[in-house]
């Protein structure tokens, strides 16, 4: 190739990388939750007939997914206000549990799913659980479930602190 | 989004109080001899140059050269220097905070608004407000300068030098206001997508006229009188806006955004990102990330007779 | 049931009606001739039992068989006359029956004996149960299961404790989590009277014993973590009316300081000083709850309690001495109002609530016979203070405290340690005692016997950060990073024998974790405690000698009480079932976050392996 034709065919590559680029960008913050009412699709045959037992939240918010799972920046907003709406006063500091149950293990009372976790907050549960949905705005309820999934992984970004001491030693 | 204040510029060459002349003094002085020195080396730069374009061959020596060198280049810059290293002294000494002062400020900068709070040795008498701060004319104020997230600077230009807002540091600064007015403050170190729009109002007034206003901010929030405010409080309180703000007398206590118990006196909004009018309150509280994008406030999705309620309150909160 | 509890002085079984009768009457008379002429209280030196048991006045105490107010005296003392455990025949002790509740949360607070049945008060849902001693296995007389709120749980700072109930008048008197105190008729367990005293949605919860004198009952509420005003109220015992209530904080019409009230001391003088010492409106969410006990002094006719921390842990928040929280209080039981008061930590920055038994001792200090009022204090510090004037006489630390350097006898105030001050984003570390302190709630008692207070203790010292919060109503407010950890010499609690006039520790039992249940002991000077890992323990009071132990299913946080049955043996009774503060990590809580539970995950990582939830009542006797 010439070197023109060279310097071409990188310019127009560097154009392409770009624009996808902005494409990808543009699609984290932006995008908002899907939701629907409609009823789960049929499923395949394989399963019997019947009603089952369990949290099934599809069946009334439809596909609800976080649009900031993964976004550092939703994140870090996410962690912030944890503490800063209380969630730290009933969950702990790093979301242990204290008042309430801990955050950081798998076992989920009310469900773990993203849908799951959103309606536990907005709509509360009997068992001490306020309801969040009249006073904190969706987004923000989202960006604290991006953060709830970070908690234990590298991800974190706060990580629990650790002690000054393991025994005390009252100084000589 | 156009800034609300008529912003005097360059304000630090127009200081308004004690804490900022001796600077602006220094400055003019360094400025008269830099002028002068640039003159004088241009001038001597310029005859070198031409005298050697008319130079034709051959090395002159000569011993003037060694004097030109020693003096001009060693003993008047020391002359010099010693000159503008006193005046710095002098000048730092005047600039530095008087022993008594007529109150003591903790401003604390957060992303993007200042918490100021007139301390008091009596716990019931600190006031707290934000993105204004009132000072007596001719008495000098103490300012305890801290920050709840990055690095800020507190510079309002006509009354003083700009002095860090340092995370875990707690550095010290002073204002004085020699006639009354209101002066322009802003963020001086770049913190953030909203850095310039974090700007202080700071207004000096007589000090019976600050003593009145100082009692005010001290007070709780009235309460509501008219049905529209009253529906506004509740709103207010039982709504999203008591998570992030703190109206006392009531039960809206958070501590995220600016304390609102006297905003319907201040004269701007949002850092001075907004009049402080019923349309500018109404639109911040409507699209906040319109007018302030990335700022901390969301848009809570008010209908418009609650808007329209809770504006009516925040207006009572003089 | 072979180990069943058969009376051995009947055969056959089952006592007959007319059989019953006789044995209470019989047991009537025998305790009205013991009944004797006024104690000498105080002099007989320490250690050495005086020679009659059967002297020693325990105003507002039952029967000796039975125990019907959470501290058995209206003093508190927690003594028993009864003896027919001794510490010779203490090590033949053997489980006679059990009950499990079918609850598995904390189990503080102790059961009631009286008239032959058991009152059982559970944690959250706050069911009472009523069993008949007279039959063995001991059947239900009756269960009340209360409609409690279940969204109270949420508002429960530490676990969804209740405390136990006062009985009086043929009422079981207790408290809701849900702010409801509620009398039950003792016989029939239909519901007397409720009165709701608190809202829930503000953070309010209701979790302390009340205490029964004459004919009014004296509650009070829980949530200083969550931004609650704390009072002190007085309910009419035959109908739950509200007579009065007293707030901690706030201008002092509201806290019912008045003429009477002199103050020991002089920054405690002055109009008003409830609002003066807070910034603002932060009296209005400034704690000061009663969630500790009640005591009572019949010779000065003065109610004695404590009350808690100021509301935020974040002490910046809040300049200013913070009157009258972390108050040892004394009121006029008839009008409430406040006769003196004295503030344990002014501006509190360690959560060092003062609500812990305060009990009033009459004691030979200094060589003269002086009222006190005894305080195993949260700070560390055992206060012996003038109960008629509320001036302190001493402060002996009674585990390693560095907070405080002492305190300063004219002045009533602690001399704080500079380094162990607590400030907004300053992390400081090394704070001994912990939040919970040296001692929390779990009671102490008193032996008649000896001259020696018997203690639980905890060893635990912690960091503390403050941090920025906001006060949002329903939710903690509280501000602050917290974790805790063992204490010099590692061990994180002991049971301790104290003498208040000598003012030293006589002997300890160190202990794995801190001792959590309350301390009881008796006229054949035995002593019991029980540890987190659940072991029920006999000790010889003399000397602390563990006499005879039993590892019950779950730890053990209860006030163990001691009773006669209706066969007329000594049985000793306790709870097991771990939770509360201390053993929140019990219960599920996640150890990777050290921070948790207000800083006691870290302190108590292994408790898991130690102990499981559990919830069921635990009687001994001897065979």
């Amino acid at each position: 190739m010439s070197s023109r034709c060279r310097s071409a065919a990188v310019g127009a590559g560097m154009l392409a990388l770009l624009a996808v680029g902005a494409c990808t960008q543009g699609a984290g913050g932006s995008e908002r939750p899907v939701r629907g009412r409609s009823m789960p699709a049929a499923e395949s045959t394989d399963r019997a007939a019947g009603v089952y037992p369990g949290i099934h939240p599809a069946v009334v918010l439809g596909e609800l997914r976080n649009p900031y799972t993964g976004d550092r920046s939703a994140i870090a907003t996410g962690q912030m206000l944890f503490n800063a709406m209380n969630c730290a006063g009933c969950h702990s500091g790093y979301a242990g549990g204290g008042m309430g149950p801990s955050l950081r293990d798998s076992t989920w009372i009310y469900g773990n799913s993203d849908a799951q976790i959103y309606s536990t907050i907005v709509e509360g549960r009997p068992n001490g659980m306020p309801a969040w949905g009249a006073k904190l705005p969706e987004e923000q309820i989202w960006k604290i479930i991006a953060y709830l999934r970070t908690l234990g992984t590298s991800n974190e970004p706060v990580k629990p602190p650790k002690p000054a001491y393991t025994v005390y030693q009252p100084p000589k | 989004m156009t800034l609300q204040h008529a912003i005097p510029m360059p304000g630090m060459l127009h200081p308004a109080g004690p804490a900022a002349s001796p600077l602006a003094s220094l400055g003019w002085v360094l400025l008269a001899i830099s002028v002068v020195v640039v003159l004088v080396v241009s001038a001597l730069v310029l005859t070198a140059a031409l005298r050697a374009g008319r130079e034709s061959t051959g090395v002159r020596r000569s011993g003037r050269g060694l004097s030109w060198i020693v003096v001009g280049g060693l003993v008047v810059p020391t002359v010099i220097l010693t000159i503008v290293f006193v005046l710095t002294v002098r000048t730092l000494g005047a600039a530095s905070p008087p022993a008594r002062s007529a109150a003591t400020i903790q401003v604390v900068g957060h992303r993007w608004w200042w918490e100021v709070r007139y301390l008091d040795s009596l716990p019931a008498d600190i006031a707290v407000t934000a993105n204004e701060l009132h000072l007596p004319v001719g008495q000098p104020v103490r300012l305890e300068l801290s920050s709840a997230d990055v690095i800020h600077s507190f510079w309002v230009p006509e009354l003083a030098g700009k002095t860090d807002l340092i995370p875990g540091q707690h550095n010290v600064a002073w204002l004085e206001a020699d006639h009354p007015g209101v002066y322009w403050g802003t963020c001086g170190e770049y913190c953030g997508l909203e850095h310039a729009r974090m700007q202080l109002t700071v207004v000096a007034e007589p000090p019976a006229a600050f003593r009145r206003w100082l009692d005010r901010q001290r007070q709780a929030a009235a309460a509501p009188s008219s049905a529209a405010a009253l529906a506004g409080q509740g709103l207010v309180t039982e709504g999203a806006c008591a998570l992030c703000h703190t109206v006392r007398g009531t039960t809206a206590g958070g501590r995220l955004g600016p304390d609102l118990t006297h905003v319907g006196s201040r004269r701007l909004l949002a850092a001075g990102a907004v009049a402080n009018s019923r349309g500018g309150l109404t639109a911040w509280i409507a699209d906040p990330q319109g007018l302030k994008p990335g700022s901390a406030m969301p848009a809570v999705g008010l209908s418009g007779p609650e808007l329209q309620a809770v504006v009516a309150y925040l207006e009572t909160l003089r | 049931m072979e180990n069943g509890p058969l009376p051995r002085k009947h055969s056959a079984g089952r006592l007959t009606t007319a059989a019953r009768a006789e044995l209470l009457l019989a047991v009537t008379l025998a305790a009205a001739a013991c009944a004797g002429p006024a104690p000498r209280r105080a002099e007989a030196e320490p250690h050495r039992p005086s020679p009659d048991s059967s002297l020693i006045d325990q105003p507002g105490a039952p029967q000796p068989g039975e125990w019907t107010l959470p501290g058995r005296d209206y003093a508190g003392t927690r003594y028993s006359p009864l003896d027919q455990i001794t510490v010779a025949n203490a090590r033949n002790l053997r489980l006679a029956w059990s009950f499990s509740t079918g609850f598995a949360r904390g189990f503080e607070g102790q059961p009631l004996v009286v008239a032959g049945m058991m009152y059982v008060v559970t944690p959250y849902p706050n069911k009472v149960f009523a069993i008949d001693l007279s039959h063995p296995g001991g059947p239900l007389r009756w269960s009340y299961t209360p409609p409690t709120d279940p969204a109270s749980q949420g508002e429960a700072c530490c676990d969804v404790v209740n405390r136990g109930a006062s009985y009086g008048d043929g009422k079981i008197v207790f408290n809701r989590l849900d702010n409801v105190t509620v009398a039950l008729d003792a016989r029939t367990g239909k519901v007397a009277w409720q009165t709701t005293l608190g809202d829930i949605d503000k953070g309010e919860t209701m979790t302390m014993a009340p205490l029964i004198v004459g004919n009014r009952v004296f509650v009070g509420n829980s949530g200083g973590e969550m931004g609650v005003r704390g009072w002190i109220t007085a309910l009419d015992l035959g109908s739950g009316k509200v007579l009065w209530q007293a707030t901690h904080t706030g201008p002092d019409q509201d806290v019912k300081i008045g003429p009477r009230f002199k103050p020991a001391y002089d920054w405690l003088k002055g109009k008003d000083r409830g609002v003066s010492s807070w910034p603002g409106e932060q009296w209005k969410i400034g704690g000061g709850t009663v969630w500790g006990w009640v005591t009572y002094d019949p010779e000065l006719d003065l109610l004695f309690y404590g009350n808690g921390n100021p509301g935020v842990w974040n002490p910046d928040l809040r300049p200013g001495d913070n009157l009258w929280t972390t108050a040892i209080f004394a009121r006029d039981p008839a009008t409430g109002e406040a006769v003196w008061a004295y503030p344990t930590t002014p501006h509190d920055s360690w959560d060092y609530d003062a609500i812990n038994e305060n009990i009033p001792l009459d004691l030979t200090i200094g060589g003269r016979p002086r009222k006190v009022l005894l305080q195993m204090g949260r700070t560390g510090y055992v206060y012996l203070l003038d109960r008629q004037t509320g001036q302190v006489i001493s402060a002996t630390p009674f585990e390693h405290v560095n907070w405080s350097t002492g305190v300063d006898l004219k002045t009533g105030r602690p001399q704080v340690a500079k380094d162990k001050e607590t400030h907004e984003g300053v992390n400081t570390t090394g704070i001994c005692p912990a939040a919970t302190g040296a001692k929390d709630q779990q009671p102490a008692a008193f032996s008649f016997r000896t001259k020696l207070i018997y203690s639980p203790a905890t060893n635990l010292c912690m960091d503390y950060k403050g941090t920025s919060v906001g006060y949002i109503a329903g939710t903690p407010y509280v501000g602050a990073e917290v974790m805790m950890y063992p204490g010099p010499r590692g061990n994180r609690g002991e049971f301790i024998a104290w003498d208040p006039v000598a003012a030293r520790k006589v002997w300890a039992i160190p202990e794995r974790f801190p001792v959590w249940t309350g301390a009881l002991v008796t006229g054949g000077d035995v002593a019991f405690y029980g540890t987190m890992e659940g072991w029920f323990k006999a000790v010889d009071a003399r000397n602390g000698k563990v006499l005879w132990q039993l590892k019950t299913g779950s730890g053990t946080l209860g006030n163990p009480i001691t009773y006669l049955g209706p066969d007329g043996r000594q049985y000793v009774a306790v709870y097991s079932g771990v939770g509360g503060w201390s053993g929140a990590v019990a219960l599920g809580l996640d150890t990777t976050d050290p921070t948790g539970a207000l800083g006691f995950v870290n302190g108590m990582k292994d408790l898991p392996s130690y102990s499981q939830p559990g919830g069921t009542v635990y009687v001994f006797a001897l065979p």
